[in-house]
């Protein structure tokens, strides 16, 4: 041990729930000069599986390259980083093209949170809309029916014959940068907070 | 789908002109400036134009507060970034720089008006620039670049200053199509819109639904002045004061 005790960076952590791309990408980036699967695997403790499948679809987009060639079979596949996209990990397909799916609620998350006001769930479709990525009326509608279950977004003004129903966004609800996970209809989840906000109740009359 | 549905935002001329100052802002050459100023009047639709641009492009959307202090704004951006504040100032914004650096995506910074005044706020922002080389956007109100101008070192770094428009006949038509739909509204009606709301886009925006209010009661399928005659439109001045108490 050295008596001055030079002060080291620490990694960057990424806040509220970390699944396991994410933990897998942040473990690769800690290490980005030489890395495994196994060593990434003992960092994130996500399956080998998962990471073999997100290494390759890394290796594919171009973030990630091979350094070594096994000649033998107990080699180890050794990689480096080369393209670093910051924190969030790169969201991916198999053949390492980015997923534009995700994208969509958190357009409408930003725009709601920016925005401010009141709105009908065709103003926000439409101005969360890119001339690239178009969101769909309906899209907007189901997942702002998911978040006034969970108390995200309130509806200021109820539907009559000539309008459509007008909604808020309760600014104080607002949890950070990630929108919230809509999973099957019947919870969702936010990953700023790590917690399932809202869960559909159980009929137990129907078991 | 139909295009009436999918492309319902009026493309009013502020939302191409900030997207056009964007795209130059990223795709920038090296050794240009990083900075953009977007300023302009509250209702001009600074806002609607700024949510546009910051969904293009995935920008971190940072809306300041007077009562912030250097170490807020920090942990705010940080916020917004999804990563947990750690250390002291000059570590947060080593994270900052490193994220916006790494990411390649904007920061806007909204309401800039209240980090103008304040010595220490400029140059911490003008630090998150030299550190990460990224680009801003600051937003702020028609002052903002007179209160920018004392601070050279900040100044110089601006590769453009982009007034926010005011709301245009052209404006008011695209507005009307959205706010007024199956009812035709003259010319002249319009105009008078237009003038009346001083440039403000949300003034033409809450005239437009009276109208359309107005022409649902009356029956009316088109309207004209002549037809609107004098009834009440929304200013936006205060009230005058009443006869003597």
């Amino acid at each position: 041990m050295s008596a001055t005790t030079a002060r080291k960076a620490k990694p960057m952590q990424s806040a509220g729930g970390r699944g396991s791309f994410q933990r897998i990408w942040e473990a690769i980036r800690t290490r980005r000069e030489d890395f495994t699967a196994f060593l990434i695997h003992s960092d994130s403790m996500a399956t080998l599986g998962a990471i073999q499948h997100y290494i390759n679809a890394l290796v594919k987009g171009g973030y990630v390259e091979r350094i070594n060639t096994r000649s033998k079979c107990n080699d180890q596949q050794h990689f480096r980083l080369i393209r670093d996209c910051g924190i969030e990990y790169p969201r991916l397909n198999a053949k390492g093209e980015p997923i534009q799916r995700d994208l969509c609620t958190e357009a409408l998350w930003r725009t709601m949170r920016i925005v401010g006001g009141e709105f009908t769930t065709r103003e926000l479709a439409v101005q969360a809309s890119t001339p690239e990525r178009a969101i769909a009326h309906t899209t907007a509608s189901v997942y702002i029916g998911q978040l006034i279950k969970a108390g995200y977004v309130v509806k200021v003004k109820a539907a009559s014959k000539k309008s459509p129903p007008r909604y808020r966004f309760e600014p104080q609800r607002y949890s950070g940068p990630r929108p919230p996970v809509v999973g099957r209809n019947t919870y969702v989840y936010d990953p700023n907070l790590d917690k399932v906000v809202w869960q559909e109740e159980m009929n137990h009359d129907d078991f | 789908m139909s295009e009436q549905f999918v492309n319902r935002i009026a493309p009013i001329a502020n939302l191409d002109l900030v997207a056009v100052v964007m795209e130059k802002l990223v795709n920038r050459q090296d050794g240009l400036p990083g900075f953009a100023v977007y300023y302009g009047p509250s209702g001009w639709g600074k806002t609607t134009a700024t949510v546009a641009v910051a969904n293009r492009s995935r920008a971190y959307y940072v809306q300041m507060r007077s009562a912030w202090n250097r170490k807020t704004l920090l942990e705010k951006i940080l916020f917004e970034m999804g990563i947990k504040p750690t250390g002291t100032i000059p570590d947060l914004l080593d994270q900052i720089s490193e994220q916006l650096a790494a990411s390649r995506r904007p920061l806007i910074l909204d309401e800039f008006d209240y980090a103008a005044s304040k010595d220490g706020m400029i140059e911490l922002v003008r630090d998150i620039y030299e550190g990460s080389q990224s680009s801003l956007l600051l937003v702020g109100e028609e002052m903002l670049p007179n209160k920018l101008k004392r601070h050279e070192r900040f100044h110089g770094r601006v590769l453009s200053w982009l007034p926010a428009a005011p709301v245009s006949l052209d404006d008011a038509r695209k507005l009307a199509a959205i706010y007024c739909p199956d009812i035709t509204l003259a010319d002249d009606l319009l105009s008078h819109l237009v003038t009346l709301s001083h440039g403000s886009v949300r003034r033409v925006s809450v005239n437009l639904v009276n109208v359309y209010d107005a022409a649902l009661i009356e029956g009316w399928d088109q309207v004209d002045r002549s037809a609107w005659g004098d009834r009440p439109l929304y200013t936006g001045d205060a009230p005058k004061r009443r006869g003597s108490i």
